[in-house]
């Protein structure tokens, strides 16, 4: 049974060794691992598959009123976040990579979207979770 | 009432939960029925401990089999890993989302998570009541939310009730700062609470006292009762096999051992240069080996960085013996001469494992800030070695004393340094509690 895990990042500039060690966390435990993310990020180990370019985001929100900088801050957060998901639906290896994954996992909030839509073609018994220790208990369950 | 009163004990963590705080509660439960008292535990499902923090089967088989253990479904929706079950609104607005679900969880109880299940819980304890009368309801914190069973009795039919906190509520005991200000929702609960309270625990002297200040009208009723160290422990480490879980023995040099789990806030790159300094210089015997057993981080992967620096330090004899089994843990104390306690630093932090190390009589090396409020429980322990500082020169004398310890073997000082450790044996903890809420419930 395949082990191949879609490990997807939606934060900007992932930190490198932060992502390091989940990959290592999910190669302990048996699984082939590949990272989609937004930002150009080198591993040793897994391949990684760039989804274009983040869109850009303003130094600095309207100053006086705070909610309208908080209106910002999400629209701009939402944005990115749907921009990764619709990629990785137009991204032919994203796509390939996401329909045989065994497990499908979400390395932060603003990777949800793009899980999200991806388990809606997925198989039902193919795990779609955030975070790596729910990946690592869904690589224990799945049948040998 | 009859001859054997009736505990109601709640508490979220009960076995098969792995949680650190499930140790006193099975302990709590267990004392109370060999006391003689009829228990019920109001705790949570097995589903739910498999779902947020992971089960260890073999703790089930240590609860006394007439402690009658009654379960209550609940939910988490913030921790839900399962994004197929998430909202459109969770995936495409998560901050909103997040808002208007901690709005929902504070809606019952200030608690993040744990307020919504008040309801089944309250409801689970009236039930407890009407069919067999509680005389005495102890909750167990945290979750705080457990308080809320207790104070509904007391409310309803006037059981007194005690509150037992591990940790604290609106103190932070790493930073020693407030989490909630005196006029939040969650002080004003407290005080609420604590005024109603026939008892109310803590796990140390310093955070006792801290209590003590923000509610004085309540400080007589206020009493520490340590975590301490189960019995069967030195009973397992008299019977210990050679385990492979177990340190190697040597036939040269001192077997320093530390077993914890190596969280970011553990000393552990002061604690290697410490042993690299004492090996280097001699200060202890060559052929000394410092084994380090437990998880690196959180997670049951160990931290890279964590085990990187331990590797580095194979030369000059520590090693990584992974996580260590409950039921392994007598053995890797049985086969080490001598203890480290690294710990992070906060005055109101006791770590469990302190009473665990008393109990072997062995050596017992500090590497923590002396303001740690291990220190209190150390402090008379003759073969205590506290490190002065985290430089590697203090690290590194106080390994060479426990190093001089373990060589002279000096009977007089393991037999003292057993019969201080005597003192914190957990069901020594609770009996006085017992005995004074006995007399307090014949009333």
């Amino acid at each position: 049974m395949s082990r191949a895990v879609v490990l997807v990042l939606g934060r900007p500039s992932p930190d490198p060794a932060d992502v390091a060690e989940s990959v290592a966390s999910l190669e302990a435990a048996g699984a082939s691992v590949v990272v989609l993310t937004h930002d150009p990020l080198e591993l040793d180990h897994a391949p990684v598959h760039v989804l274009g370019d983040r869109p850009q985001q303003r130094s600095s929100a309207p100053r006086p009123v705070r909610l309208a900088r908080l209106a910002l801050r999400i629209a701009l957060r939402r944005t990115a976040a749907a921009t990764l998901a619709r990629a990785a639906q137009r991204d032919p290896a994203a796509r390939d990579a996401l329909d045989s994954a065994a497990v499908v996992v979400a390395g932060d909030a603003a990777a949800i979207e793009t899980v999200w839509r991806a388990a809606r073609r997925l198989p039902a018994s193919t795990p779609a979770v955030t975070g790596v220790p729910a990946a690592l208990r869904a690589l224990r369950d799945l049948p040998a | 009432m009859t001859t054997r009163p009736h505990l109601l004990y709640v508490a979220w963590a009960f076995p098969p939960c792995r949680a650190a705080g499930v140790y006193r509660a099975l302990a709590t439960a267990n004392a109370f029925r060999a006391a003689g008292w009829r228990v019920t535990v109001l705790t949570t499902t097995r589903e739910a401990y498999e779902r947020y923090t992971g089960t260890d089967d073999s703790l089930e088989d240590l609860v006394d089999p007439e402690v009658d253990v009654h379960r209550v479904p609940f939910t988490w929706p913030a921790q839900e890993t399962d994004v197929r079950t998430y909202s459109r609104l969770r995936v495409v607005l998560p901050p909103l989302w997040r808002r208007l679900r901690r709005w929902a969880d504070m809606r019952d109880f200030p608690e993040a998570g744990y307020g919504p299940w008040r309801r089944d819980l309250v409801r689970a304890a009236r039930e407890v009541h009407r069919t067999d009368p509680v005389d005495l309801v102890i909750s167990t914190a945290n979750p705080h939310v457990t308080f809320e069973a207790a104070r509904a009795l007391h409310r309803e039919h006037g059981v007194p009730y005690v509150m037992d906190y591990r940790d604290a509520w609106v103190l932070d005991v790493f930073s020693g700062r407030r989490l909630h200000g005196p006029r939040s929702r969650q002080a004003r609960t407290e005080r609420g609470l604590v005024a109603d309270a026939r008892e109310v625990w803590f796990v140390n002297e310093p955070i006792r006292q801290w209590h003590a200040q923000e509610h004085p009208g309540a400080a007589s009723r206020m009493h520490v009762v340590a975590n301490g160290w189960d019995p069967g422990l030195t009973d397992a480490m008299a019977h210990a096999p050679a385990s492979p879980e177990g340190p190697e023995p040597s036939t040269a040099g001192v077997r320093f051992g530390y077993l914890g789990t190596v969280t970011p806030k553990v000393p552990l790159s002061e604690l290697l240069a410490g042993w690299r300094a004492a090996v280097s210089d001699g200060s202890v015997p060559a052929g000394s080996t410092l084994e380090i057993g437990g998880y690196l981080g959180y997670f049951a992967v160990p931290r890279p960085e964590m085990r990187e620096a331990i590797a580095a330090a194979a030369d000059v004899g520590a090693s990584y013996a992974g996580p260590v089994r409950k039921a392994a843990v007598a053995e890797f104390y049985a086969h080490v001469d001598a203890l480290v306690l690294a710990l992070g630093a906060g005055r109101y932090v006791t770590s469990g494992k302190v009473f665990e190390y008393l109990s072997t009589g062995r050596p017992i090396v500090s590497v923590h800030d002396p303001g740690n409020a291990a220190s209190q429980v150390l402090e008379g322990y003759p073969l205590w070695f506290p490190a002065r500082s985290l430089a590697p020169e203090d690290v590194a004398a106080a390994l060479a004393e426990a190093a001089r310890a373990v060589v002279d073997d000096d009977d007089a000082s393991r037999t003292a340094a057993l019969e201080f450790a005597a003192a914190f044996r957990r069901d020594r903890q609770l009996t006085p509690r017992i005995a004074a809420l006995r007399t307090a419930v014949a009333r």
